[in-house]
């Protein structure tokens, strides 16, 4: 990743905060809120593997977790799982069609969020775990995810790459 | 440079780079598991409130924004809330006056049966600043913490009832979790039936009654309130109206929630009863000097005389 990538990836993981924190707005407390750090890392995998795109995404994931009163660690667990499905798609082995590696990229990263969510529910003793209003807030991430990757920086999945 | 240290051609895979990614998963998964201790659990408050100040700072702003559009017809509706607030006033202003003077009247029988009783407790009126219903938690923070006076464990109440409890407080914020919450356990009693029950959170359907002494008396419809029995709330403040719910497992029934009539916007943060713990009573120490060392050698250096005589 080039160093304009990285102030790339950096400015818009603050972009990325800045509608999480818009979510904790009162006026839209009923509303399903989209998840932005699980499009930063959809986005974000189509550049190929990256320590400073891992990194960004934990600092991202730690501030969700205080912003939501999550257990810390829950969030960037889930941010680094939806990072790795994208990375593992985007090498597109076996060979697949743009559009696959991308569905694949957004809904497997979405259950691999969704997966490690749960999973740090257990692991850090909380309570219990709201599936139903998770669940509103996964779809409406992977519904706009085609205008906001546009937001991110990303590289076009190319056919001539397989 | 064949056969070295240095980077690797393209397309090459990283190794190294994907260890440390499944390194920080992991190291992720370690910073979860020792969450499940509390004690490690509240050492993270200290930052966490602190962060949470610059979120709340972060979201009142666009809400004050927001809060200022003209929306269409907004002018129309404020028009008739108003009017329909002053008249509320109006009506409630008789109520007051009666209030009062049964009040005072409490007071004085209080007075005269030497009956302890249980003052209306100060608290801080703050604004709801951020909502927080991620997967984990049912929060709200409201604008006011530590410099206003409020300490961990106040009750939250809205104008119609019991919203939640403080969790957190940092300078100039503090955390409510709500009653909807999993983690919300709230000793309650109905004021027809007496039965007394543990209000737990649910999510979807708000809270249920649970662990009920005698369900079967418990009047649908009736208003449960805080009973206080935890020593934590303030007994009587309004929780909802029993619902029969067949689904709710221990009892079968719910509450529709009080605080859920109008949005949870301004709350009262209110001090949990001041009980006198029996230690630190006191009234003992208003009796008779306990004998000392001294005393007790004094009393036997008079009688002896009087043994020798």
């Amino acid at each position: 990743m080039s160093g304009a990538d990285r102030i790339r990836v950096g400015l818009t993981a603050l972009l990325a905060m800045l509608i999480s924190t818009l979510g904790l707005q009162p006026a839209f407390s009923d509303w399903v809120w989209p998840i932005a750090g699980l499009w930063a890392a959809a986005a974000w995998s189509s550049l190929g593997l990256s320590l400073w795109a891992a990194g960004v995404l934990c600092v991202m994931g730690l501030f969700q977790d205080i912003a939501y009163e999550a257990p810390l660690g829950a969030w960037p667990l889930a941010f680094l799982g939806a990072y790795s499905v994208g990375l593992v798609t985007m090498a597109r082995t076996p060979p697949m069609s743009r559009l696959t590696a991308e569905a694949i990229t957004v809904f497997g990263g979405l259950v691999a969020a969704a997966v490690a969510l749960a999973a740090a529910n257990d692991l850090a003793g909380a309570a219990a775990f709201w599936r139903n209003g998770m669940i509103g807030d996964l779809l409406i991430t992977a519904a706009l995810y085609p205008l906001a990757r546009n937001l991110f920086p990303h590289a076009e999945v190319l056919e001539a790459r397989r | 440079m064949a056969g070295g240290f240095g980077r690797k051609k393209a397309g090459a895979p990283r190794l190294a780079a994907q260890a440390v990614i499944l390194g920080l998963a992991i190291g992720m998964a370690g910073v979860l598991a020792i969450q499940s201790s509390p004690d490690v659990r509240k050492s993270f408050d200290g930052p966490r409130a602190g962060v949470e100040g610059a979120t709340a700072k972060l979201t009142s702003g666009p809400a004050r924004q927001i809060s200022g559009i003209p929306w269409w017809g907004a002018d129309k509706r404020a028009q008739a809330r108003i009017a329909e607030l002053e008249a509320q006033v109006r009506a409630l202003s008789y109520y007051r006056e009666a209030a009062r003077a049964m009040s005072e009247r409490m007071t004085q029988y209080e007075q005269l049966l030497d009956l302890v009783g249980e003052s209306p407790e100060e608290g801080v009126t703050a604004r709801v600043v951020a909502e927080a219903d991620g997967p984990f938690a049912a929060t709200r923070i409201a604008n006011a913490g530590a410099l206003h006076g409020v300490r961990e464990g106040f009750a939250a109440v809205n104008e119609y009832g019991l919203v939640g409890r403080v969790i957190r407080v940092g300078e100039q914020t503090s955390r409510i979790l709500l009653v909807t919450d999993f983690s919300s356990r709230i000793p309650v009693m109905g004021t027809v039936s007496q039965d007394r029950a543990l209000l737990v959170g649910e999510r979807d359907r708000g809270a249920s009654l649970r662990h009920a002494e005698t369900p079967d008396r418990v009047v649908e419809g009736e208003i449960w309130v805080t009973s206080g029995d935890d020593g934590l709330l303030p007994r009587g403040l309004e929780v909802g109206r029993a619902v029969r719910d067949e689904t709710v497992a221990d009892g079968g029934w719910r509450l529709d929630l009080a605080m859920e009539l109008g949005g949870v916007d301004f709350v009262r943060l209110a001090p949990p009863p001041q009980f006198v713990s029996p230690e630190a009573d006191p009234a003992l120490e208003r009796g008779p000097a306990p004998n000392t060392e001294d005393a007790l050698q004094s009393v036997a250096a008079a009688s002896v005389p009087a043994v020798e005589q």
